[in-house]
Order: structure tokens, then sequence, then C-alpha cells
């Protein structure tokens, strides 16, 4: 399981990395596009069983991500905050306790849509601050794949005390701490090589720590609508990972805050 | 930087202490006064650190480790089992005024607090400047009536003038009024004279508390600042354009500077144009061109280098402690708490509406800040923060949010106009949009506070 995941996961990396750094940025948008897209028709899959309605549904999110575009990236990342705040309640204020939200089958489809077209599109913004070099982009998945990797081998290693029993058992409190230190040293490691001025490496490991907090909740987040929906996985695509959704969780709650950083330290515009 | 870091944590843990223990303290002495019974009084979340059990309801008393809040815990029905014979005393079964008052208490206990704070502070005294005039204005009503630069003003109309703004005030007060101004000042030779303001010439639109001295033609005394640099932000115009520490600012485009304010107004009149400094350095002359960059002040764009001068310390001559009696102090104390929650109201109004810079939100590390600041100063200056605090406090959770005791109080308030128990359901979804407020404020907080220090 585990040398099954690595593998995997070292694959689908290296993969995906030489493509952000290659591509151009219209074809990194439909690369990023395709793997929304993968997640959309999971999302939809614990909305409602059915692959006419899952088609429909990745269709739709197809449309709106296009339409993103037309919007200021302000007032989309604006949005996703609004709703990764909503969802950090979720998961440390209510954690295990069933949320309204999950009653209405019409706000699920907009939580799908509000996860994950944000994501894309800031993602994208990053891409192309610097078509040639997106370090900022790849200094986000770092801080993400970092937060996310040392959770993994700290909870095997310290794990002891759960962090939410009911909605995700496996993960523990040691996992989570030592991701959070992954990620800071991550975002540290980023500023500094990236030279972002006003940030400085504290600054870096800071940004790290809160891009750790919300991998966290995005992850718990997914868990906790997987719950409601009665399923484990999302979907079977990658070997030893579950389904896209599980893998990029973390990333699509933490896009937004970074990219929102970024525009502020003036970095995006 | 790291006694700094210390006085900071000692601060807010003191302030948020004891603020904290004021509230809970409101919600705790109320319920048990209405009969309800408190099940936990704890300082702090989370884990607790000390836990003492005392009364006959054994209460447990609880230090936790969290610094973040606290909490009082009361038998209640919806967190859980309630035998038969103690249901009587169960919250949820108390009438909705009970309820209210209960909720209400905390918010108030904070008021109270700051109004004793206040009072406490205005009875042992603030410091201030002495009001002596400075400067008097030629051909200016100050002038005509014979003050002259060097008199300590005593009275105005009667009323005891202690120090600089406390004249300004009531000037202000009787200008407005339109009375004639008798003022009662003590001169540089140590003569008692009492002179006559007259303002008949004065349109009352021309005043305002800032262009008082103008219209008036009184300066008050005021430390002459030389603009020597003794502070220079690397990355700031100032910084780039090469200006040191130990700069003497000499003149600006050609004009001779003999002032820091002099300087300052000009940085300030001049956003985004290149200005020629002329500045002397280890005796030897310079000539720098610095562009002051615009920063947003309210409407309007300011200019700003990025650096500043040391303030002297004031001549102890010039120093005044201001102190009231009780009731003058009381009357004051009061009026205080009342523009402070009337203003912070005003601010999240503001705020809301995007009228307010959602940059002004401060969070804990700032408020540790300033506690550390405030703590080494003294304990009145600590006071006076605990009371500016405390109203905050007691304002925020007014405010209703599901989740904050406003938020309470609006369902009991509901539950009251219905005529009968809100539903879960629509308790749910309130407590989920108030957090959601909290959580997207505390998160403005936190990034507010690390980027003002990052600068």
């Amino acid at each position: 399981m585990l040398k099954e995941r690595l593998l995997t996961a070292l694959v689908a990396g290296s993969l995906l990395l030489a493509g952000l750094i290659f591509l151009n940025s219209l074809d990194v948008a439909i690369l990023l596009g395709a793997v929304t897209l993968l997640a959309a028709f999971e999302w939809s899959s614990l909305v409602h069983p059915g692959m006419a309605v899952g088609l429909a549904y990745t269709a739709l999110t197809a449309i709106v991500g296009v339409a993103s575009l037309a919007v200021p990236l302000v007032v989309v990342v604006a949005a996703a905050l609004v709703w990764w705040a909503w969802a950090a309640g979720e998961v440390f204020v209510f954690r295990d306790r069933a949320s309204p939200l999950w009653q209405l089958t019409a706000l699920k489809w907009l939580v799908g849509l509000l996860v994950l077209v944000p994501a894309w599109r800031g993602c994208l913004a990053l891409k192309m601050q610097d078509p040639s070099h997106p370090g900022f982009l790849i200094w986000l998945l770092a801080m993400v794949w970092a937060a996310d990797s040392v959770a993994y081998f700290a909870g095997r290693a310290f794990g002891r005390r759960k962090l939410a029993p009911l909605v995700s058992p496996g993960k523990t409190m040691e996992g989570a701490l030592g991701g959070v230190a992954g990620a800071a040293v991550a975002g540290g490691a980023g500023a500094w090589w990236l030279g972002v001025l006003p940030l400085g490496i504290g600054g870096g490991a800071l940004l790290g720590v809160a891009i750790a907090m919300l991998s966290i909740v995005g992850d718990l987040l997914e868990s906790k609508a997987k719950r409601s929906a009665l399923v484990k996985d999302s979907g079977r695509w990658l070997p030893g990972h579950g389904g896209v959704l599980d893998r990029i969780d973390a990333l699509t709650a933490a896009a937004p805050l970074f990219v929102w950083t970024m525009r502020d330290l003036g970095v995006l515009r | 930087m790291l006694t700094e870091i210390g006085y900071s944590v000692l601060g807010y843990v003191l302030a948020i202490g004891v603020l904290i223990a004021v509230h809970e303290f409101g919600h705790y002495i109320v319920a048990r006064g209405l009969g309800v019974k408190v099940l936990r009084f704890s300082i702090g979340f989370g884990k607790p650190l000390i836990l003492r059990r005392a009364g006959r309801d054994a209460t447990e008393y609880v230090l936790a480790a969290v610094p973040l809040g606290g909490y009082v815990k009361m038998l209640d029905e919806n967190e859980g089992e309630v035998p038969a014979a103690e249901r009587h005393r169960a919250f949820n079964r108390q009438p909705i005024w009970k309820r209210i008052a209960i909720v209400l208490a905390g918010p108030g206990f904070n008021f109270l607090f700051a109004i004793l704070a206040y009072w406490v502070v205005f009875m042992t005294g603030i410091p201030g400047l002495k009001p002596i005039i400075g400067k008097v204005a030629a051909h200016s009503p100050a002038q005509a009536a014979g003050l002259r630069a060097g008199d300590l003003i005593t009275r105005i109309n009667g009323r005891r003038v202690q120090s600089l703004g406390q004249d300004r005030l009531y000037l202000f007060q009787e200008a407005l009024e339109h009375a004639p101004v008798r003022m009662q000042v003590l001169t540089k030779e140590g003569v008692k004279r009492t002179v006559t303001l007259n303002l008949d010439g004065v349109h009352a639109r021309a005043l305002s508390k800032g262009h008082l001295s103008s219209v008036l033609g009184i300066y008050g005394w005021e430390p002459k600042l030389i603009p020597r640099i003794s502070e220079v932000m690397a990355h700031d115009p100032a910084g780039k354009a090469g200006l040191k520490v130990g700069d003497l600012v000499t003149g600006i485009n050609g004009q001779p500077m003999k002032d820091w304010a002099q300087v300052a107004h000009v940085i300030r009149r001049h956003p985004g144009e290149a200005l020629r400094f002329s500045v002397r350095r280890h005796g030897q002359k310079r000539q720098l061109i610095i562009t002051p960059k615009a920063v947003k002040v309210g409407t309007r764009n300011v200019g700003q280098i990025g650096a500043g001068i040391r303030v002297p310390t004031l001549p102890p001559g010039m120093r005044v402690m201001v102190r009231f009696g009780p009731v003058t102090a009381l009357r004051a104390a009061l009026t205080d708490t009342w523009l402070m929650s009337r203003l912070t109201v005003e601010m999240l109004g503001k705020m809301v509406l995007l009228q307010v810079s959602p940059k002004s939100i401060s969070g804990p590390i700032t408020i540790a800040r300033y506690a550390g600041y405030s703590v080494q100063v003294g304990f009145s200056s600590f006071l006076m923060f605990l009371g500016v605090i405390s109203v905050s406090l007691g304002v925020l959770n007014l405010m209703p949010v599901p989740v904050l005791d406003g938020g309470h109080v609006f369902f009991y308030l509901l539950e009251w106009v219905k005529g009968g128990p809100i539903s879960e359901q629509a308790i749910g979804w309130g407590q989920r949009v108030g957090v959601t407020l909290l959580v997207g404020l505390m998160m403005l907080a936190f990034y507010n506070d690390i980027t003002r220090i990052l600068g």
C-alpha cells in the first residue's frame, strides 16, 4: 500500500510538475481543468449517484469555470475565502455534528463549485504570473504536498490522539502538527528561493502554517462530505490514493488564501 | 526584541485574563442570583490547568490552557441529562427575561468594568501638557485681548483648565455658544490676569476643533522637533534615496526647514512628487532626491518617505498630571465609555458598509503589542488600555451574531415574538453563519496583524 502510494505520487507528481513548468498557460489551463472536471464528476457522485447527473454537473462546472475568467480574480477568491471560513467552522467548531448544509441538495451542488472553480482559477493566475517560471504555483504545491506527506509520516510514527474521530478516523493531532511544521519549512524555503521581499523566510514560514491549516480544513471537509454520502473514497482513479478529489482537497482550500496573499503582496494583479 | 515579546505576552495574558474573568463573572453572578445552577466557570478554553470545586452546587472553577476566551457552563437540558428534581434550575427552563438578563450580564460587566477603570484613571491622574501659550498670532482675537506667549491658562469662564487640549475643548464649547470668553492666565512673571476674548467676528462655521488655534490666534506650547533623522525604513523612499540615520534636514526644494513639523507637512503635501532634500551629514552638505510614496488616508493621498525623528522627552516643567474629584471623574468616565461604545458601533457599521478599510481590524497580536507598551508605561495607562478593550469586547459581544451573546438574545427575542421555541434547524443555520463571520473576522485580524509586523 505504502509502496504503491509512493510510486504513484512520484510518477503523477513529476509528470504534473513537468507539465506545469513546460506547457504554456493555455495547456496548463486545460490540464488543471481536466483534473478539476474529474473532481467535479466525483463530487457529483457524492451529491447524487448516476452517470447522467455526473456528466451534467461536470459540464456545468466547465461552464462556470470558463465564465469565472470574466470575473475579476479578487471576487472569485473572496467568494472562496468566505466559503472556507464557513468550512473551517464546520470542521473545527462543529466537528462531528452533522451540518444542515448537507440536507439541501442545491447547496451541495453550489459547494462543489465553490471548492473547485476558484482553486482552478487561482492556480491558473499563478501560472500566468510568469508562464516560463511558475515559481509561485510550485511554491503553493510544495507547501500543500509537504503538509500532506509530513502529516502522513508523522502520523504513522507518533500519531496517538485522534484529530476528528468520527469525520476522519485516520488523522491524528500529531500528524497534523507534523504537517504544519513541514509546510512551514516549505513556506520559508520557498520565500527565500523566490525572494518574496516583504515576506522573508519567517513570513514564508507563517504562510506555510496558514496553508497547512487550510489544507486540513479542505481535507476534513471532503471527509465530512463523503461521510454524509456514506462512501470512503471519492473515486478510484489513482492507485493507492483514492480519487482525484481526495488528492486535491487540501489544495482547493489552500489556493484561495495563497492567491489572496500574493495579490496583497503585489505579486499578482 | 525578546523583552518586548515578553512584555507583550505578559500584558496580553493579564489583559485578556482580567477581561474574560469580568465578562464571565457577569454571566455567573446573575445566573446564580436568578437561581440557575452553574456547573463550571472557566477562564480560558480547552484543558483545565487548575480546577477547584466549591459551594453547595460543587461548581467547578477552572483556569484553562487556551487564553482566547472563557465560558460559564450552566445546567441545561440541551447539553445533557438533567434529573427531574433539578429541572427548575436548568437554564433552558427559565423564562425569557431571565435568560436575557443572564446573557446580557456578560457584556454589561465589561461596560461596568470600563467605567470603573476610567473612573480610577481620572481620579489618579492622566499625564498631559501644561496649558502654556506658545505663540499668539498677530491681528488675532487673542492678541487684541492682550494674551502673550508664555502665559499659563488657568481658568476659562470659571472652569479650571489643567492641560492643553482641555483649554481647546472649553474654548470650542464657548465659541460655539458665542459667549464672550473670560480667560484667567498666569504670566511668566507670575502675575494673575483676566482677559476677555471677543469672538463676535468669528463665524461658527469657521470653527472646528482642528482650526480653533488659527481662528483665535492661540497656539499651545509644543516641544521643538529638530529634524534630525533617527529612523529610516530601508524599503521606503527615504532609505532607497540614501537618507541615513543622523542626517539633519535643512531644507526642501530650497526652502529652509527648522522644525520636523514643517518637514512632515511638506512631505505629506507632495505624494508622488520628487522633492530635493538638503541635508547635513557629518558637517557636509548633501542633496538627495526623495519621492514620497502616496498613502491613502481617508479619501486623500498623502506623502510618506519612511523616515522619522526621535521625539524628545518633555521637560518636567511642561508636564502635568490632570486629576479630577470623584464625582467629576465618574461623570467623565461615563461620558468616555458611552462615546467609545458609540464610536465602536459606528466603526463596525462603516466596516460592514465597506466605508472603512478592513485593514484597520486588529487581532490578538496587535492587542498584545499595545498591552506590552502600556504595561511598561505604568498602571494607569494599562488600566486605560483595559477600559478600551473591555468596551470593544462588550460591544462586539452584543452584535446579533449567533454564538455571541447578542445572537442568543436575538434568538430569545424571536422566541418571544413567535411564542414558542425556535427549531433546531434554524439555530444550526444561525450558528454556522455566526461562526463563519467570526472565523472570517479572526482570519482577517490575524492576517492584518501579521502583515503589519512584516511592515
